[in-house]
């Protein structure tokens, strides 16, 4: 299939172009970029929420349960799951969508797992591509669950409406380590497995933090127990909340204004930059600059 | 360069023998394969469906305990229903050498019996997707 028809597709909210359409901007290239292209046209439909957190903090298990209460009133849901790759072969398990595979036959629930490729940064824009396709398909709710901790996550912050922070107790000294990270970036903070010890604590410093947060907006700190479904509702809520009370799809636009610049400096090297530099007249002079036989002055004569 | 090659790793049934399944999914990821894993005691629909979103190269099917003639004509079957015809379809694990040709004719790509090493799994996987993919190969 190619662009248009799986633009198409997407209209008709057929899986099958979903499935195909993230495959392509996976792969990136001419057909990915004509995609793209067509998806920025699309109006903003989706509440995209970025769920982040620590290894092992019960990330997947939280978005199967955010599918659950989504489902019961209606909502279409998209899910994507990053996984990492391995630095060293490339390769990856992404095992987030075991969590959630009783939702696998429900028709108004699309899981995709993604693996991050090694993209340094890159990710972003494949991420963004991939969310533009679940909002082109009518998607009411798109989740997108990333991993661990780092640069990534402040990665996806910068491209959904909503990031909620997933914390557990017990884990002390890792708080420490976050303040200076992702704790300055959730709208809304979770602490989960709220049946471990150290839940009272942990609450109050994320108050602690939440209070410290500069703007309109104070991140609720909600508790939860996602493994038996406990305070999902109310953490829907809190998202929901946070949806409402920014401008529609503030975070976004920032996000796709920077990409379009981004975009169009790229599109400038390419179109400017590469054939000059490569030319003949800038590979001597260079070179004569370099052996000191021409001042670099004369270089500036090519602009 | 070549895209990765994703693979479903999927069980079926109430077979409870997931030390081999998960062996392989470890090989396939140092041998630089996406590994999508799909939980264990799965229903066919379940592993079509979530063949079809993950759009994988290769559903890996891991069957030991006896079940895979009930669950692999109706899993193929799901999946030609649902348009994946060029997905390769492999399946290892405890099958008796009699019911291999039955399994090639519903259309199961390869099998591997048991002691096949990783290496052989992750090659033929290779040059298949390759194949298909009409990439040269290597």
């Amino acid at each position: 299939m190619n662009a248009q028809e799986l633009y198409a597709g997407l209209l008709e909210r057929r899986p099958v172009a979903v499935a195909k359409s993230i495959s392509l901007a996976e792969r990136g290239g001419a057909d990915s970029e004509a995609l793209f292209n067509l998806l920025f046209g699309a109006p903003f439909h989706s509440q995209v929420i970025g769920v982040t957190g620590p290894p092992g903090a019960g990330k997947s298990t939280l978005v199967d349960r955010l599918v659950e209460q989504a489902r019961k009133t209606g909502k279409r849901v998209g899910v994507l799951a990053v996984d990492p790759s391995s630095p060293l072969t490339g390769g990856s398990i992404l095992g987030d969508r075991v969590r959630m595979q009783r939702h696998a036959l429900d028709q108004g629930v699309f899981i995709r797992s993604l693996s991050n490729r090694g993209h340094l940064g890159g990710l972003s824009e494949v991420a963004y591509q991939c969310i533009r396709i679940l909002e082109a398909a009518q998607f009411d709710l798109v989740l997108v669950e990333s991993i661990g901790i780092g640069q990534n996550e402040i990665e996806i912050t910068r491209m959904v409406d909503t990031t909620l922070l997933v914390t557990i107790p017990g884990m002390g000294d890792y708080v420490q380590a976050m303040k200076a990270g992702v704790m300055e970036f959730g709208d809304v903070l979770a602490i989960n497995k709220c049946d471990l010890p150290g839940v009272g604590q942990l609450e109050k410093l994320l108050q602690d933090v939440a209070h410290d947060r500069a703007g309109d907006w104070t991140p609720p700190v909600v508790r939860i127990t996602a493994s038996v479904g406990e305070g999902i509702e109310a953490l829907m809520d809190a998202l929901d909340e946070h949806a409402q009370a920014a401008p529609a799809h503030a975070v976004r636009r920032h996000y796709e204004r920077q990409l379009l610049d981004e975009m169009f400096r790229r599109a400038l090297l390419r179109r400017y930059y590469e054939p000059l530099v490569k030319s003949e007249n800038y590979q001597s002079l260079a070179r004569e600059i370099i052996e000191r036989r021409r001042p670099l002055q004369e270089l500036w004569s090519l602009l | 360069m070549s895209a990765p090659i994703r693979i479903l790793l999927a069980k079926m049934g109430l077979d409870t023998h997931t030390i081999g399944v998960t062996v392989l999914a470890k090989g396939l990821r140092d041998a630089g394969f996406e590994v999508i894993f799909s939980g264990f005691k799965q229903t066919p629909e379940v592993v079509a469906a979530s063949a079809l979103q993950e759009d994988v190269d290769v559903v890996g099917v891991s069957s030991l305990s006896g079940g895979h003639m009930r669950y692999m004509p109706h899993l193929l079957e799901l999946m030609r229903e649902q348009g994946l015809d060029e997905t390769l379809v492999i399946l290892g694990g405890v099958i008796p050498e009699e019911d291999i040709a039955a399994l090639s004719d519903i259309g199961v790509d390869r099998v591997f019996t048991m002691g096949t090493s990783l290496d052989d799994i992750a090659t033929y996987i290779r040059s298949a997707v390759a194949a298909r993919r009409g990439e040269p190969v290597t």
